[in-house]
């Protein structure tokens, strides 16, 4: 429910119309968790190339930045099974936080960059620090080489690159990892 | 495919066309998703606690109740599949989410699709909360006791037996082959092949017939009869008991086709008596002097090792005899006869594969006419107690004639084999 209502707000703040499709993906999920995936695939290829924000040292590039993390809440939310239930007290307080938030991108941003590490810690508990700790050093290298990163191609080459790294340290730990299974 | 994989390709196909039409749009998407995978793969660190606890016994076809205590040790939360992977049982996966740290009692009905000990292998499965991954417990082996159900008891107590156990051992010998021959048309007795029944003559006369054709030798036929009163049991209906019916049954069976017959009768203490060619099987009962006698049976089979060689050499000493009645009857039998060895295999089975190897090496040939025990109780006598007792020899004695009947032929008979017209006419 979160990561519904957080798209579309940020929907209506970046002016992104292809966000408000995120219900769809809600009632796929209802069906199926695998269904749910593959509308989520479509769903990000479309949002992803229907607009184009600018630099990411621009007001714009952080429009970007506001999809990834609604993009992550709906991702997580989608896997872990939507139900029709009144939200807990917890999620009233965050729902208020991001509704009251959302008048300008300038509050809105770090309420939603708060409530994605909310989401991933309740789900993940304490590796959210690595999460965070991976935002930081993202956020740090942008900073640092922001006069060498003019051009937007470099700008994702970099924030790509930093995530792969991520991965690797993922990789670490063997695993068995589940099969989809259309129903 | 993978849930991850699929992710990851997602992640691939946004960062290369962030790369190639320079908007950073996808590529904070493909972040984005490459985050949440690295995250959720690091937290993935499975510790599960499961015991599961099974009743003792349960009945065949019926359901019984398993207890699993569940309990999520990990730090984060999931979903616990657990199943069943023995094909003697059905079980319904059970399937719950667990919080961490919590812990869960679930029942999981199961239900035994096969009588006897049968192995139980359960396994449980903790996929995480996003279900990109999971492991597998495997849990430790039990074994579970299912009694028969009162309905296949039932329902196996309606299909009437088609054994005829005398006929078998005839087979079993092998003894005066039958030639094309025909001899004569005869009434049909018991224990006759239904292939040998003359239709026409059946219709015609209205009473089942037989074609009997010669045979090639009539041979001699030892019977090595255990008159031990450990191998006797009483039958309530016809007051005789059980050695003494398949005793004449044998007799009037090889007398009607005019085989000549040896009696040797013999004890755990040596030979009683030697009848030889009786005249039929009422006399040689006589001669015998079987009477009918009371009490239980031993139905514990004892082990094929035996006794120790100590405790052997000091029974022997006590009854003065160094070998058994068995292995002395079987060295009374001429060379290349025809032996049926009456007794009861869980008594003796050492003496009984002695006495089999000394016959062979004499080139005759053995059956041994094993009347089971256990067929014989009296249904009064059963409580749940007894039948489980009952049950659980029944099965030690199976696995015995199972060791033995790769050395020696054995043909298991019943109440059901005593031909009814044998005990009328006793």
């Amino acid at each position: 429910m979160i990561g519904l209502i957080a798209s579309l707000l940020t929907a209506v703040i970046t002016g992104n119309y292809i966000l408000l499709l995120a219900p769809l993906i809600y009632a796929a999920a209802l069906k199926s968790r695998d269904l749910a995936l593959i509308a989520f695939y479509l769903y990000v290829l479309v949002m992803a190339f229907y607009f184009n924000p600018g630099s990411i040292y621009t007001l714009s590039g952080m429009e970007g930045v506001l999809m990834a993390f609604s993009t992550v809440i709906v991702l997580d939310e989608i896997l872990s099974g939507v139900r029709f239930r009144i939200p807990s007290r917890e999620e009233f307080l965050v729902l208020g936080a991001l509704t009251v938030s959302a008048f300008t991108i300038y509050t809105f941003l770090p309420v939603l960059a708060a409530v994605t590490v909310y989401v991933i810690y309740r789900r993940f508990g304490k590796p959210v620090l690595y999460t965070m700790g991976w935002w930081l050093l993202l956020a740090a290298s942008l900073y640092a080489a922001r006069s060498r990163l003019m051009h937007r191609g470099a700008q994702a080459l970099i924030i790509v690159g930093l995530a792969l790294i991520f991965i690797l340290i993922g990789e670490r730990r063997d695993v068995k990892a589940v099969e989809v299974k259309l129903r | 495919m993978r849930r991850t994989d699929l992710l990851l390709s997602l992640a691939a196909v946004l960062s290369a066309g962030a790369y190639l039409t320079g908007n950073i749009l996808p590529a904070l998407l493909a972040a984005g998703i490459m985050g949440y995978y690295s995250t959720a793969r690091l937290s993935f660190n499975p510790k599960v606690e499961v015991k599961r606890e099974i009743p003792e016994r349960g009945t065949e076809l019926e359901p019984l109740k398993a207890r699993l205590m569940v309990k999520n040790l990990s730090e984060t939360g999931g979903r616990l599949r657990i199943k069943e992977e023995s094909e003697f049982v059905f079980a319904r996966e059970l399937e719950v989410s667990i919080m961490p740290g919590e812990a869960k009692l679930l029942e999981q009905t199961i239900v035994p699709q096969r009588k006897g000990y049968i192995p139980l292998k359960g396994k449980v499965i903790f996929e995480d909360e996003p279900g990109f991954f999971y492991e597998e417990i495997q849990l430790d082996e039990e074994k579970l006791l299912v009694l028969p159900s009162a309905r296949s008891i039932r329902e196996a107590l309606k299909v009437k037996r088609q054994v005829e156990a005398i006929a078998e051992v005839e087979k079993a010998l092998g003894i005066g082959l039958e030639t094309l021959d025909f001899k004569e048309l005869r009434e049909f007795h018991p224990g006759d092949d239904v292939r040998k029944i003359d239709w026409k003559s059946t219709s015609r006369l209205g009473e089942l017939m037989i074609k009997e054709f010669y045979r090639e030798t009539l041979s001699e036929i030892y019977l090595l009869i255990n008159v031990d009163r450990k191998f006797r049991r009483e039958l309530r209906k016809v007051k005789v008991d059980y050695l003494v019916l398949i005793t004449a049954q044998l007799v009037e069976y090889f007398r009607r086709f005019g085989y000549r017959i040896n009696g040797i009768a013999y004890n755990d203490g040596g030979i009683v008596k030697m009848v030889p060619n009786p005249r039929d099987g009422k006399s040689f009962i006589g001669e015998l002097k079987l009477a009918p006698r009371r009490g239980l049976p031993p139905i514990k089979a004892a082990s094929l090792e035996g006794e120790s060689l100590l405790s052997r050499k000091i029974l022997s000493l006590r009854r003065r005899v160094y070998t058994s009645g068995l292995v002395r009857a079987a060295l009374k039998v001429e060379a290349n006869s025809y032996v049926v060895i009456v007794d009861d295999i869980g008594l003796h089975p050492r003496e009984i594969l002695k006495a089999a190897g000394i016959l062979r090496k004499g080139g005759s040939n053995a059956v041994v006419l094993y009347p089971n025990p256990v067929f014989f109780m009296g249904k009064d006598e059963l409580d749940e107690e007894k039948l489980e007792l009952l049950y659980r020899r029944y099965l030690e004695r199976k696995k015995l004639m199972r060791k033995l009947i790769g050395k020696v032929k054995i043909i298991e008979v019943g109440p059901k084999d005593l031909i009814p017209k044998v005990v009328e006419k006793l």
